[in-house]
C-alpha cells in the first residue's frame, strides 16, 4: 500500500473514530435508557477483542510454536491478576526464550 | 449548583487534570510503543504510524486498522470495522454528555469529544460534578503526549531492532487484549460465553476456505453476533448494587461515586479514592473495566426509577 494511500486509511479510521465521539457529546441530552442496548455496548469491547486476538494471536511471532507459548503465558499471567504492562512482559519474554531454545535444538 | 458543588467545581483546574492525567499518561506509554513497533513490523513508515496515533487515540481500533492496512484493505473495510471497534465510545460519550454545563461551549466540545477514551472517560465519569472545560483540558493532555511519544519511539525502534526482538514484541498487544478479556472470564458467565462465540466464529471465519470473502469482516461479524447473542442471555442488570455482571473492582467504583455526592467537603479523599481507582484501572484494565465502569454509572439513582418501569 503506498504512503498516500496509509495516509488516506489514518484519516478515515480517525474520521469515523471522531464522528462516534462527537455526536452525543456535542448534541445529545438524553441518555440511553434501552437495557438490551446498554448490555449490547457492554458486551462489544469483549466480543471485539477476543475476536481480534485469536486466530491472529497465533502468527504474531512469525513462528506458531513461540506464539503458542507466549499466548499460554499471557493467559496463566492474566489469571494470576498481573496488570497488562506486566502480563505483555512476561509474555514476550516467554516467546523470547522459546525462540532462544527452538533456535539452539 | 449549591455551594459544596460550586465549590468542588471551581477545584477541577487545569493543573488538577494534568495530575488526574498522569496515571493514564504513563499506561498509555507503554500500550502505544506496542502499536508502534507493531506498525513497523507491518511496514508502515513511522510517521504514518505516529500520524495514526495523533488523529485516532484508541488501542484496539489502531490495531485493528493497520491490520487491514497490512491486509491492502479497502476504504469501506475501514469504515465499518471502527464503527464496530469504537461503538462503545458512543455510549461513554452519551454519559458524559450528560455531565456537561454551559461553559462547555461548542468549540470545546468539538475538541474535547476527541478525547474520549476509555481511561479518560473513567476518571471523568467519577467526578461528582459537572465537568469543568479546564479541567477536561488538562486531563486530555498529557495521555495525548503518552500516548504519540509512545508511538513514535516504538515505531522508529521497531525498524532498528533485531528480527528476533520485534517478533517477540509482536505478541505484546494481544497479550494485553488476553489481560483484559480473560480475568473477567472467571466471575462472568455472560463475558464467557460472548468470548468462546467470537472466538469461534472469528476462527471459523479464518479457516473454512469458502467463507474467506467474508475475512475482512471477521471481526465485527463475530463479535456483533456474540455480543447480539449474549446480550439477549445474560442482559446487564441496571439495578444498583445487585449487578451480578459487574466484577468486583467495578462494584467499588460505584460505591465511591454513591459516597462522594454525598460529602463534597471532603474532596481531598473522595479524589484520591477515585485517583487510586483510576491507578488501579489503568493497571490492570485498558479498554474494558471502564466500559463496565460505564455500565455501573447507568446504576446511578436517578436512572434506577425508568429503570424499573421498563
Amino acid at each position: 500500500m503506498s504512503v498516500a494511500m496509509m495516509i488516506a486509511c489514518a484519516l478515515t479510521m480517525a474520521g469515523v473514530t471522531y464522528v462516534i465521539r462527537m455526536i452525543p457529546f456535542t448534541f445529545f441530552r438524553k441518555k440511553i435508557k434501552s437495557q438490551y442496548l446498554q448490555s449490547l455496548l457492554y458486551y462489544i469491547p469483549y466480543a471485539v477483542l477476543s475476536a481480534m486476538t485469536f486466530p491472529a494471536i497465533f502468527f504474531a511471532t512469525g513462528n506458531v510454536i513461540t506464539a503458542t507459548v507466549g499466548t499460554i503465558i499471557a493467559v496463566v499471567a492474566s489469571l494470576m491478576k498481573f496488570s497488562l504492562i506486566i502480563v505483555a512482559v512476561m509474555s514476550c519474554i516467554g516467546v523470547g526464550l522459546a525462540e532462544l531454545i527452538i533456535y539452539l535444538i | 449548583m449549591f455551594g459544596d458543588e460550586m465549590s468542588y467545581f471551581s477545584k477541577l483546574t487545569f493543573k488538577r487534570g494534568l495530575r488526574d492525567g498522569i496515571p493514564i499518561a504513563l499506561g498509555y506509554l507503554s500500550v502505544s510503543f506496542a502499536f508502534g513497533v507493531q506498525a513497523s513490523n507491518y511496514g508502515i513508515p513511522a510517521l504514518v504510524a505516529t500520524l495514526i496515533s495523533m488523529t485516532n487515540l484508541t488501542s484496539a481500533g489502531q490495531l485493528q486498522g493497520i491490520m487491514i492496512i497490512a491486509a491492502v484493505g479497502t476504504i469501506l473495510e475501514i469504515i465499518v470495522t471502527q464503527i464496530v471497534i469504537n461503538a462503545r465510545y458512543f455510549l461513554m460519550s452519551v454519559s458524559l454528555s450528560q455531565k456537561l454545563g454551559k461553559n462547555f461551549t461548542l468549540p470545546l466540545r468539538l475538541l474535547c469529544s476527541a478525547g474520549i477514551t476509555d481511561e479518560i472517560y473513567a476518571v471523568a465519569i467519577n467526578k461528582p460534578t459537572e465537568l469543568n472545560p479546564r479541567y477536561f483540558l488538562g486531563l486530555m493532555l498529557l495521555p495525548y503526549v503518552g500516548w504519540t511519544s509512545g508511538t513514535v519511539i516504538g515505531a522508529l525502534l521497531g525498524n532498528v531492532l533485531p528480527n528476533a526482538v520485534s517478533s517477540a514484541l509482536g505478541i505484546a498487544l494481544y497479550a494485553m487484549f488476553i489481560a483484559i478479556i480473560v480475568p473477567p472470564m472467571t466471575k462472568n458467565k455472560g463475558i464467557t460465553l460472548c468470548i468462546i462465540i467470537s472466538v469461534s466464529f472469528s476462527v471459523i471465519l479464518y479457516f473454512v476456505p469458502f467463507l474467506s470473502v467474508l475475512k475482512p469482516f471477521a471481526v465485527i461479524i463475530s463479535a456483533l453476533i456474540s455480543a447480539i447473542i449474549v446480550a439477549i442471555i445474560f442482559p446487564v442488570k441496571l439495578q444498583n448494587g445487585t449487578n451480578d455482571a459487574v466484577p468486583n473492582d467495578l462494584t467499588t467504583a460505584s460505591e465511591t461515586d454513591d459516597a462522594v455526592p454525598n460529602d463534597v467537603t471532603t474532596t481531598s479523599e473522595t479524589d484520591d479514592a477515585v485517583a487510586n481507582n483510576v491507578t488501579t484501572t489503568s493497571e490492570t484494565d485498558d479498554t474494558v473495566a471502564n466500559d463496565v465502569t460505564t455500565a455501573s454509572d447507568e446504576t446511578v439513582p436517578q436512572d434506577s426509577a425508568e429503570v424499573t418501569e421498563q
